[in-house]
């Protein structure tokens, strides 16, 4: 280094010269033009995973009959506590005609529920996938389901937390990035690691958990600032990083926190500047404010980070966003519990349908969401008003791109000779490879197969083919 | 066959250069069965040998070792310099067992200062014994009167203020804290945000640490916590009932008993484990309620009920287990059954040693700490982390830990805190640390399987920038004077520096003691761009660049150019902090500049990560 290289000739160099970022994606902060929203090239997956177990059979139910030999009914009896009825057909009846929108397709007659109305504005528009009987892993453990889902890796055992999420791998087959809207990127996020596949790179990730607060401090110039305290601290370790970017091995276990410090500063600016001129809606706003209209404020704040990470997808490089939701491991007065968190997500001038309606609308068609939690529930309601860990479970897929449908048998009758055992669940019959595969196939042809090289010998319910999904 | 007799001959510790001939590949068949046999008596011998850990030797154990302990199990403990030096010279079996207890005091890591006459080492200094103490007006409790009120059972996060300040404060014992908040946080967590209280949750952390100080069987430890009122609200198998011979239960607990108590996913036949042990389990969890009443909210202690209540014989983890007439002899007899099944002997000392202390454990250091989990006829989670603490499965290179935004926070505060007064002023309290980085004691981020991991902190751009800017823009949180609740204090690192061993505050011997107090890796990380920044910190008050050139400030400097300035640096590290001033306002400039330096090194990366050698 020459003797007086500043920061910012300093920073220059290392972004030309992609020290910070590896074989990554590259940040495009030199070709950044756009004064305010930057229009949306490409295709986008928005990855929305619900922690905790959703019951989404809750969400999308079997229309109600009355012949008790039915499915229709049988369901209906064996959820009646978990939807807070007495065993009443009647009852059972009138929560049918109530909280659900009534649909048709292919001959299944099925129901979304009320209080998720924008889902149902999907359904109707053609746009919303729901594939059925979908799974990862069936120990129908927690940690290790979550592991298995945020990886989309099923031989991943209860120990290989390090390995790499699909949604890093993703990234990195398309040479972009993954954005992460949460307070910590998901292991969902981290890239491959090029010379151990039971390790990962965070290479690829960027962590925007606070968009409209992004950046280092740096202290004022001013002279009554300049000498103080927190400026001759500031300065010191601006400057010790800078010298530790290029001087530290790539395998130091310092050199995460190090690369860490790299993005924020690099990218913190660049983001700053843009969203100057780019002011958050009120409708977004609304969303997180202190007279939220979610009952899950963060997920709000997630939804305004997407929001910025939109409008700075070129300096982001950003083709993967991750967010997430939890609290769905509804083992108790699941009713109460479930229907909130739903309306959040999908209810009418709610969350994501507040950010859809706020996008631009080359922005908005270019989405792709992913809705999948890491195991199904029973299909049974236990004493509790709630329901137990099971295995299968739907997994939505939706955007303007997606052709609409049922992928699987949504109320498979064997169910109905399994209520009676013990810890009935909905069989685990696709795996998440093909469904997840199938997407990653529609942003970059042909990255499925790289991106989940076992999912040719994983499980395919018979008769389905995602071919069609897009 | 040639590799079969090289074994027994490696087993009896020959080789062909010893000048015995090797076998012909052909040989009768009762050679080959003696061969065989001998084959399989040095496997055997060879498996036994390598069963566990392997102690450290005497060599290796030494002060860094010693920090590196303290600073994994204890936030960097309270030892004095001369005690970890003391510890460096025993046996590293003899150190251990005084540097790690389960008991409320350990004055060795803790020593109250002369200026602590809070009388904390001799009190019975449970969670729940410290908040009584804190909130009343007993003469020796030094909290402000102004504070008092914020340690009543109903004060706002309680459970987490009584949490910090028992750790930092002089005279109890880190150590336990640490294992206290992994144990109710992580392994068997529990949540004040999803229903359970604070004296359910202080309670619950008390008989845990409790059980495990009085030398419980590990077994015993879980089972105490399973019949928790923490435990029941969290997981609602207070409701669990038998009624009409049917089980009205929820199933949550019932598999996370196995799952995260034990390390029982089910693998050893997931079908049974599903239909049949689980089911099983949720009945011996029936009758268990948690009094309300409209004065006090729900009780602190689980009643066990007979009514609906279902005993007898039941088959669990493919075993019969007599279930007695309450849920507490059903879950003690299942916990004996649990803590010895294949799948928890596998996973349980991972999960421990994974949570604790390696977020880089390789298959030979799971074999070690399998290994040795299993030679133990009884498990005693202190006897197995202290045999740990001093392995070289520890002592590895190939270890290494992500502090977690807790570990992180509570090792600044524990080694900025001085003495107990300090401590019941708040200053360096943490709340506001953890609260921007999103986290809170006893209300973990996951409910299930606990809270913020280090793997979650050291990706997470909010963590790194909290940190960064509490040195910097917020550096009003590390003042070295000011006033608390009226009362007004003044820092004074002498405290921590001594004057004969600095050589009279040096710079380059206050560098290093810094360095160690925080970073505690034996300086191996403190190169020349470290002494650089550090050193122009303390010597001339000023960041690095200015202290070169004033006018400019922005320059960054390599580790090359820095040796280049060698001279320069080293007649820093030569000066002297004039701590001892007669001057107060000189005194308080050099304490503000120790008080920088500490702002720079605590926001390094090695902040943010261990390493075991």
């Amino acid at each position: 280094m020459d003797a007086h290289m500043n920061r910012r000739a300093f920073l220059n160099r290392l972004i030309a010269t992609g020290v910070v970022y590896g074989t990554g994606g590259l940040p495009f902060i030199g070709s950044s033009a756009y004064a305010s929203f930057a229009p949306v090239n490409q295709t986008i997956l928005a990855d929305l995973m619900l922690l905790g177990g959703p019951n989404l059979r809750h969400l999308l139910v079997p229309a109600y009959t009355s012949d008790r030999e039915s499915y229709g009914f049988k369901y209906w009896q064996a959820s009646a506590r978990m939807h807070d009825l007495p065993y009443a057909p009647s009852e059972y009846a009138a929560r049918w005609d109530s909280a659900y929108f009534h649909q048709s397709f292919g001959g299944v007659e099925f129901g979304i529920l009320k209080s998720s109305g924008w889902l149902k504005t999907l359904w109707d528009a053609g746009q919303l996938a729901i594939v059925a009987n979908a799974y990862g892993a069936a120990t129908r453990d927690h940690e290790h389901c979550t592991m298995v889902l945020d990886q989309g890796n099923s031989s991943s055992g209860p120990n290989d937390h390090g390995r790499s999420g699909w949604g890093g791998r993703l990234a990195t087959a398309m040479g972009a990035n993954v954005v992460a809207m949460t307070d910590s990127p998901r292991p969902f996020c981290f890239g491959p690691d090029a010379n151990d596949p039971n390790a990962s790179t965070d290479t690829c990730v960027i962590n925007a958990s606070d968009t409209r607060n992004f950046s280092l401090f740096h202290p004022s110039t001013d002279e009554a600032s300049r000498w103080s305290e927190r400026a001759r601290v500031a300065r010191g370790l601006q400057s010790y990083y800078a010298a530790k970017s290029i001087e530290m091995a790539s395998g130091s276990r310092g050199r995460r926190v190090v690369d860490l410090e790299r993005k924020i500063r690099t990218f913190g600016q660049a983001i700053e500047d843009r969203l100057a001129s780019v002011p958050t809606p009120d409708e977004i706003t609304a969303l997180y404010s202190g007279n939220s209209t979610l009952r899950n404020r963060g997920f709000g704040v997630q939804l305004r980070n997407f929001y910025d990470s939109l409008a700075c997808n070129d300096i982001l490089n950003m083709r993967v966003a991750s967010l997430d939701y939890g609290g769905w491991d509804t083992h108790k007065d699941q009713r109460a519990d479930i229907e909130g968190k739903l309306g959040d997500i999908f209810g009418r001038n709610k969350g994501i349908n507040t950010l859809h309606s706020t996008l631009p609308a080359d922005a908005r068609s270019s989405l792709v969401w992913v809705v999948a939690g890491e195991f199904g529930r029973q299909i049974r309601d236990n004493g509790d008003q709630g329901t137990d860990h099971g295995i299968g479970n739907y997994v939505l897929v939706f955007g303007e791109r997606v052709k609409g449908g049922i992928y699987g048998d949504m109320f498979p009758l064997g169910e109905i000779a399994r209520l009676e055992e013990p810890s009935p669940d909905i069989a685990g019959l696709t795996s998440f490879d093909h469904v997840f595969g199938r997407v990653c196939d529609h942003l970059q042809p042909g990255a499925g197969s790289t991106v989940f090289p076992q999912r040719a010998t994983q499980p395919l319910e018979a008769g389905v083919n995602f071919g069609a999904m897009f | 066959m040639r590799k079969s007799w090289l074994i027994v001959l490696l087993a009896l510790g020959l080789s062909a250069c010893d000048g015995v001939m090797l076998p012909p590949d052909e040989s009768d068949d009762k050679a080959l069965a003696d061969a065989e046999a001998q084959e399989l008596e040095a496997q055997t011998v060879q498996a036994k040998t390598a069963t566990g850990f392997t102690t450290l030797s005497d060599l290796a154990w030494n002060e860094a070792a010693v920090r590196r302990v303290l600073r994994t199990f204890a936030y960097g403990g309270q030892a004095s310099e001369a005690q970890i030096s003391a510890w460096a010279r025993l046996p590293a079996r003899e150190a251990i067992a005084e540097m790690l207890t389960f008991k409320t005091a350990n004055i060795k890591l803790s020593p109250p200062t002369v200026h602590d006459e809070d009388g904390l080492s001799e009190m019975h200094g449970t969670l729940r014994g410290l908040r009584n103490f804190w909130a009343s007006n007993y003469e020796a409790n030094n909290t402000p009167n102004a504070r008092k009120a914020d340690f009543n059972i109903r004060a706002w996060n309680v459970a987490q203020r009584v949490w910090v300040r028992a750790t930092r404060s002089r005279g109890l014992n880190p150590f336990r804290q640490k294992i206290g908040l992994w144990e109710t946080n992580y392994h068997l967590a529990v949540n004040n945000n999803v229903g359970v209280n604070y004296p359910q949750v202080l309670r619950y952390y008390d008989e845990i640490m409790d059980s495990l100080a009085g030398s419980k069987p590990y077994q015993q430890v879980l089972s105490k916590a399973a019949q928790s009122a923490a435990v029941a609200m969290q997981y609602g198998h207070r409701y669990n009932r038998w009624v009409n011979g049917q089980c009205e239960c929820n199933e949550d607990f019932a598999r996370e008993y196995h799952q995260l108590f034990f390390g029982i996913l089910g693998a050893y036949n997931p079908k049974v484990h599903e239909k049949q042990t689980i089911k099983n389990t949720a009945i011996v969890l029936t009758d268990m309620s948690v009094p309300y009443s409209d004065s006090n909210g729900y009780a602190d202690l689980v009643t066990f009920g007979t009514r609906y209540h279902r005993s007898g014989t039941f088959v669990l983890l493919q075993q019969p287990v007599v279930i007695g007439p309450t849920a507490a002899e059903g879950l003690d007899n299942l916990s004996e059954i649990a803590i010895a099944h294949p799948e928890s002997l596998d996973n349980l000392p991972v999960k421990i040693v994974a949570g604790l202390a390696d977020d880089n454990l390789d298959e030979e250091k799971i074999r070690q700490i399998r290994g040795h989990w299993a030679s133990m006829p009884q498990k005693n989670l202190l006897k197995f982390l202290q045999a740990y603490a001093t392995s070289t499965a520890f002592h590895n290179t190939t270890r290494m830990k992500y502090l977690t935004t807790i570990d992180r926070q509570m090792l600044i505060t524990t080694q900025l805190t001085f003495n107990n007064r300090e401590a019941a002023l708040d200053l360096y309290y943490p709340d506001y640390a953890l609260n921007n980085e999103g986290v809170q004691v006893f209300a973990p981020k996951r409910n299930v399987f606990g809270g913020q991991t280090g793997f979650d902190a050291i990706a997470s751009s909010e963590v790194f920038k909290s940190n960064y800017e509490h040195s910097t823009e917020g550096s009003w949180l590390y003042l070295v004077e000011g006033e608390s609740y009226g009362i007004e204090y003044r820092k004074d690192f002498r405290a921590i520096l001594n004057s004969a061993s600095t050589n009279g505050y040096q710079v380059s011997k206050v560098s290093e003691v810094l360095w160690n107090r925080f970073i505690g890796d034996g300086l191996k990380n403190f190169g020349p761009l470290e002494r650089a920044h550090v050193y122009a910190l303390l010597a001339r008050g000023m960041d690095l660049a200015s202290a070169r050139d004033e006018n400019n400030p922005d320059r960054v400097f390599t580790s090359a150019e820095v040796i280049k300035l060698q001279t320069t640096i080293d007649s820093w590290g030569a000066g002297k902090l004039d701590l001892a001033s007669q001057s107060s306002g000189r005194r308080v400039e050099f304490n503000r500049r120790v008080m920088n330096a500490i702002e720079f090194i605590v926001a390094t990366p090695y902040m943010f990560v261990e390493e075991g050698l």
